[in-house]
């Protein structure tokens, strides 16, 4: 249904900022030669660092950024040659939660307008099934009707989240892009969140990318899981696989069983310790198995077992 | 003088086109001094609204009932001049929202400099005029590069690189720390953080719940978090709200192994759902509008008793903690 092919988005920081330092270093690669791919009725979750380009891959599939190499395949048909009316249909059946809601929600526009909005542009029913539309997606989200006049200054954090998921469920959409829908949410509502995609997805067959940090949350969920580090995918792997057969020393940071690293190497910020760099591994100054030849020759992220790629040298064995 | 914070019978309501929002409606909490308090509770029951009317910068809200003695003073009633003194070096707020807490034009050097003139009591118009980022070397330049070496905020090249960005050109994880940095720089008696760890990987929230911890002792603490295992690691304390109300509030280690409270179960419950688990109860439904007559939590509760739906629970002691919940009357204030 969507697939990624090599994609990668760069930021260029801004003059003001390391030009002055006299840096050269000026270019992020926030997103390298990322490709994968997302069946209809799938659940793809993508775990990984922060910072390591995952809103930034959710915004380019959306097309809200412009990639810098590569191609997103909507349906067989390439997004970035779409003309502005199948744009605006992709934008239709493709919708986005962003990590940071409140940059979604406009301030000056009460809860009911921000709901109707996206039926409005789309030119969705009339007034009455407009109402119903959004009366259902507030009860997706167990958020009351009552709250509809509210501006998003007069709801709470969590509460806001859930408009803003209320938000790309109204227009009913084929596939979401989930950035961290679950965050900011007491365990109760978080579970039943996770449970209302669950079921959306069983029932109306919507495919999701699901961008979190909560392992449990992906676990819980996902078909396949991608996790990310420093702008590429490091390992990807069967949803089911996830939880015992991972192999990247990174993921399995992650997952806690090698939670002694942190101790012996303080922190591991890609910002701090390495800048992201061309040569070798994106993982090796942090990783506590890295090898000589991490340091040299950066890994391929290479089938392992069925349903299963990961980028890292000691799992592939000497000798590649 | 043991307790460092004392909140009795708070009302905090907003006036809205729908009704009035009862965001707190008699909340009890007492923080003594170098102690750490967690604050659980469901989506929009009430716990940003507490920590704001903490430093008085609920706004719009208005605190209609209740006192908060800080420091042996009751804040409610002190003006807004007088506040300012207590906001910043008695009580320092690291917000919810870390995306619009950091003023988007100026660079993140220029805000930590500000901070530090804050602290030497330059507010109003010399704040604004002295917004200048600190010179290489100056000693606020090496107050900052001091606090953010203990905070493990990398080398010194990250470090300038830093000071000149601005907000949004740092990750989330890394706007955080800045804002945790600030409230460290202030030097201030009573930190509260907002849900410090939301949406950082594992690394970057051990980092930020180690640098919590690092203030133990030094400082008194509140935590507001939807995260057990983050309270359970940094606090000794633990406050459940729901409805408006803590409804419960002990030790740590007491309330989250043996919860007493059945939200306190609930909420304990959802956080290990598994593969294939499903969930079926509604919650954080409340508009804080209309409550349900009785106990807000009735219409989910599993244990609620006829008695439930007719009287709210008052407060009652249990060992060493507090429970606003019918099944702990022990048939005193109950209805027959
Ligand atoms: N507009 C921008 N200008 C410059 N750099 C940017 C911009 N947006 C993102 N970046 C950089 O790109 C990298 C990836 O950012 P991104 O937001 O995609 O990370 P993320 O994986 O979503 O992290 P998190 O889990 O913290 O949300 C980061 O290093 C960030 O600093
Ligand atoms: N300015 C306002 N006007 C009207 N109602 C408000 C306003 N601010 C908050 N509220 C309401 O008050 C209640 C408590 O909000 P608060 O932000 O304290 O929730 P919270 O416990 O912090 O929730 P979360 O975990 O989602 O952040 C919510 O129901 C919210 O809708
Ligand atoms: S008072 Fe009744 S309804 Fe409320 S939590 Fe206790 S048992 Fe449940
Ligand atoms: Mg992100
Ligand atoms: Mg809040």
């Amino acid at each position: 249904m969507l697939e990624v092919r090599n994609l990668s988005k760069n930021f260029t920081l801004g003059h003001n900022l390391l030009a002055r330092l006299g840096h050269s270093d000026q270019i992020i690669q926030a997103v390298r030669n990322v490709s994968f791919g997302v069946k209809r009725g799938e659940i793809f979750g993508i775990a990984g660092k922060s910072g390591s380009g995952k809103t930034t891959l959710g915004k380019t599939i959306l097309r809200l950024l412009e990639p810098d190499g590569g191609s997103v395949l909507y349906k067989g048909s390439e997004i970035f040659k779409f003309s502005p009316g199948d744009l605006k249909q992709y934008r239709r059946q493709v919708q986005v939660v962003f990590q940071d809601a409140d940059s979604t929600l406009n301030p000056r526009q009460s809860l009911y307008s921000a709901l109707e909005e996206p039926l409005l542009i789309h030119c969705v029913g009339a007034k009455k099934q407009r109402q119903k539309a959004i009366s259902k997606a507030l009860e997706q989200v167990n958020l009351p009707y009552s709250l509809t006049g509210r501006y998003p200054s007069e709801l709470s954090g969590g509460q806001r989240r859930r408009a803003a998921l209320a938000r790309a469920l109204v227009l009913e959409p084929e596939l979401i892009i989930a950035d961290e829908p679950n965050t900011g949410l007491d365990p109760v509502v978080s579970a039943q969140v996770l449970a209302l995609l669950l079921e959306l997805n069983r029932q109306h067959n919507l495919s999701l990318i699901l961008i979190s940090h909560d392992l449990a949350a992906i676990n819980y969920l996902s078909n396949r899981v991608a996790v990310m580090y420093g702008g590429k995918i490091v390992e990807m792997i069967d949803g089911s696989m996830f939880e015992f057969f991972s192999r990247h020393p990174y993921t399995r940071f992650l997952q806690g069983f090698n939670g002694d690293v942190i101790l012996q190497n303080g922190v591991c910020d890609v910002h701090a310790k390495s800048r992201v760099s061309d040569e070798g591994c994106v993982y090796v100054a942090c990783c506590p198995e890295a090898r000589d030849e991490c340091f040299k020759a950066s890994p391929e992220l290479t089938r392992v077992a069925f349903g299963h790629l990961v980028a890292c040298h000691r799992v592939h064995g000497p000798g590649r | 003088m043991k307790n460092l914070l004392c909140v009795t019978g708070l009302h905090v309501n907003f006036e809205t086109s729908t009704g009035a929002v009862r965001a707190n409606r008699g909340v009890n909490l007492t923080v003594e001094k170098q102690e750490r308090l967690g604050v659980m509770g469901e989506s929009g029951c009430g716990k940003t609204v507490l920590m704001l009317s903490l430093m008085r910068l609920q706004q719009p809200g208005v605190i209609a009932k209740g006192s908060i003695i800080f420091n042996g003073r009751d804040i409610t009633g002190l003006s807004e001049n007088q506040m300012r003194h207590i906001r910043g070096r008695g009580i320092a707020l690291i917000p919810q929202n870390h995306s619009t807490a950091l003023n988007p034009v100026y660079t993140v050097g220029q805000q930590l400099g500000e901070t530090i003139g804050r602290r030497h009591g330059r507010t109003g118009l010399w704040q604004i005029i002295r917004t200048r980022q600190p010179g290489y070397g100056s000693p606020a330049y090496n107050e900052i590069k001091d606090l953010f070496n203990r905070m493990n905020f990398g080398d010194e090249r990250f470090f300038k690189r830093l000071l000149d960005s601005y907000p949004h050109e740092l990750s989330g994880g890394m706007r955080q720390r800045v804002l945790i940095g600030m409230a460290l720089l202030l030097e201030p008696q009573l930190v509260i953080a907002d849900e410090p760890t939301t949406a950082l990987d594992r690394a970057t929230r051990l980092e930020i719940l180690e640098l919590l911890g690092m203030l133990a002792g030094k400082t008194t603490l509140i935590v507001v978090s939807h995260e057990v295992d983050a309270i359970k690691s940094i606090c000794n304390r633990v406050a459940v709200m729901y409805g408006g109300r803590v409804v419960e509030f002990g030790k740590t280690s007491a309330v989250l192994s043996s919860p007493k409270h059945p939200y306190t179960r609930l909420l304990l419950k959802s956080q290990q759902f598994k593969r294939g688990g499903s969930i079926s109860i509604t919650a954080g439904a409340l508009d804080m509008v209309t409550f349900p007559s009785g106990c807000p939590f009735y219409p989910l509760c599993p244990q609620v008793m006829p008695v439930c739906s007719q009287v709210e629970p008052a407060e009652v002691a249990t060992g060493e903690g507090v429970v606003a919940c019918h099944l702990y009357h022990g048939g005193k204030e109950c209805w027959k």
